[in-house]
């Protein structure tokens, strides 16, 4: 089958954008196992981005910023014709508009330009189903290199979405924590450039880790409640598609409401369970950044591929007391941790309204040569 | 194209067969070639698109077997679509009017789909891709090509409420294919 690697990543977060060797600050942050500095909110359901960190401090202007780090890293000719565009977004913005609900129709990064790039649009899960859409392009040969992008920012429109079905929480978000009551709506800007393996070697980019396989499905008996079951049997699929054994970590979806936490860690501890895994490492960022809506699955697909490269698993902030879960490590707050079983495959989830609900698997491959670890470190 | 192709559609406008006839001129893709049928709503008793989609599914199920459990794809094109849902919601927080539920939550096309296939009761498609944008007849070609068994679907907006909206379905069976995707 088709290698398909990941050759580049970019992110805007409150963390801010990436450091002088090209390494996401997502990553250094949260390997310190603390929230970043958020700028005040007006809306307490929401903890925005202080424009003062970063370089780029326009909202519109954190889309191009990851794409370019997202190509940079990968090394893609400026002179080149661009990857095609694939947006994690709610849709096309109407003429006229523009409300940072819409994705973008036209995205300029240095010499490249996409217009009407495609929107692909399941709600908190659009980035891993383009993921699986940028899989598909590639393996059937209509392409040889996606880009997929997205953001999300903190406007009236994201936080009465969630507001409305009463998903908000009252104190910053804590996944998998027994206190847990709520969402609170993070922003930022995330990018990764997926490409056939063979031609990524061709052109001299230098793998990241492998796209072992992803599953993105349409399912389950409510718009709004995940469903433990096809939890399971998702992860259970992308296991299975990629031939794997098992994996060695989960970056979980986990938004810290009440019901969609417990239902995602009862799936993964049956998921432990039936693959004879013992102390699986459990992690989300969300406790750190808010949940980023629709670009949500960024930041865990450039904690997954960090985790193969480095071997290093950030924790979750915010947990301090976690649900009870057999035969699952769930990494209470505090510095990233490097574990004793060497992380080959990562696990990255995400779900939406609307009953999505998808998986990627990302792995070390000794097909894919060579092997660089990022440079990037843990603290202590 | 390999393998069979037929497609169906519902709608609540009387030319839709104005329409598909444009869309099979057009070498629509895998909407190419006539319809297997077409289903004429009256605006009297407009149909949901949740409800269009599921009788596009069903009229397709002879063709495509016992459960949608053997579909390797679901892919759904649904441009204008998405943005008039999505516009509802602005509109409704811009304006201050109450927001429902349902603004949230529905304004995503995987709702209508998901709410389409629990209807429908037949499983659910081992994948499924919303492509928020318009319909591309190369692109859909492209990947179903690599699918043993694939479903598209096209919302195409006629009015400006999303319920203002043909559905239109396609089933492409390719037995060579190895299955695309993962």
């Amino acid at each position: 089958m088709t290698a398909v690697v990941f050759t580049g990543l970019g992110a805007v977060s409150a963390y801010g954008t990436v450091d002088g060797r090209g390494v996401p600050r997502l990553l250094h942050g949260l390997a310190e196992g603390r929230p970043p500095a958020f700028a005040p909110a007006e809306d307490p359901a929401t903890c925005p981005i202080d424009p003062t960190l970063l370089d780029e401090k326009e909202p519109r202007r954190w889309l191009p910023a990851a794409i370019g780090e997202a190509l940079s890293g990968a090394r893609w000719p400026e002179d080149g014709a661009p990857p095609v565009l694939l947006l994690a977004g709610q849709a096309p913005a109407p003429e006229a508009s523009d409300n940072p609900l819409y994705a973008a129709v036209a995205v300029e990064v240095g010499p490249h330009r996409w217009e009407h790039p495609l929107v692909i649009s399941h709600a908190c899960a659009s980035a891993l189903f383009a993921v699986h859409f940028a899989e598909r392009l590639i393996r059937s040969g209509a392409h040889d290199a996606v880009l997929v992008a997205g953001v999300s920012v903190c406007t009236p429109c994201a936080s009465e979405s969630l507001r409305v079905v009463k998903a908000i929480g009252t104190v910053p978000s804590r996944p998998f924590d027994r206190e847990r009551d709520g969402i609170l709506i993070g922003e930022g800007a995330g990018a990764v450039l997926l490409e056939r393996a063979s031609t990524a070697l061709a052109r001299g980019a230098v793998p990241l880790a492998e796209l072992g396989a992803s599953v993105a499905e349409i399912g389950g008996a409510s718009s709004a409640a995940s469903d433990s079951a096809i939890v399971f049997d998702a992860m259970t699929r992308a296991i299975r598609d990629a031939g794997a054994p098992g994996v060695d970590y989960v970056h979980a979806h986990a938004t810290g409401t009440v019901q969609g936490d417990a239902a995602e860690i009862e799936a993964v501890s049956r998921l432990a369970a039936e693959r004879g895994l013992s102390e699986l490492p459990v992690s989300s960022h969300k406790g750190a950044l808010g949940h980023l809506l629709h670009a949500s699955g960024f930041p865990g697909l450039i904690v997954a591929v960090s985790a193969v490269r480095d071997g290093v698993l950030p924790t979750t902030v915010g947990l301090r007391r976690p649900l009870a879960a057999d035969g699952v490590d769930l990494l209470v707050e505090g510095p990233a941790i490097r574990p004793r079983r060497r992380v080959d495959r990562a696990l990255v989830n995400a779900f939406g309204f609307g009953g999505n609900n998808a998986c990627v698997l990302v792995r070390r491959s000794p097909s894919v040569r060579p092997h660089r670890p990022s440079g990037f470190t843990p603290p202590g | 194209m390999t393998g069979r192709s037929c497609w169906v559609g519902a709608s609540a406008r009387a030319d839709i067969g104005a329409r598909a006839l444009l869309a099979g001129s057009d070498a629509a893709g895998p909407f190419d070639g006539a319809p297997l049928a077409l289903e004429i709503i009256p605006d009297a008793a407009r149909r949901t698109p949740q409800v269009a989609l599921r009788r596009c599914l069903e009229v397709l199920m002879p063709g495509v077997g016992s459960s949608l459990s053997t579909v390797d794809l679901l892919l759904v094109f649904a441009g204008s679509f998405a943005t008039a849902f999505a516009r509802r919601l602005v509109v409704a927080v811009e304006e201050s009017r109450r927001v429902r539920p349902t603004d949230s939550t529905g304004m995503e096309t995987s709702e209508t789909v998901r709410a389409a296939l629990v209807a429908l009761d037949a499983g659910r498609p081992r994948s499924a891709v919303i492509v928020a944008s318009d319909f591309d007849p190369v692109l859909a070609s492209a990947v179903t090509s690599a699918c043993s068994s694939a479903l598209v679907v096209r919302f195409e907006l006629y009015g400006p409420e999303p319920e203002d909206c043909d559905v239109w379905a396609t089933h492409v069976a390719s037995p060579r294919a190895g299955g695309g995707g993962s």
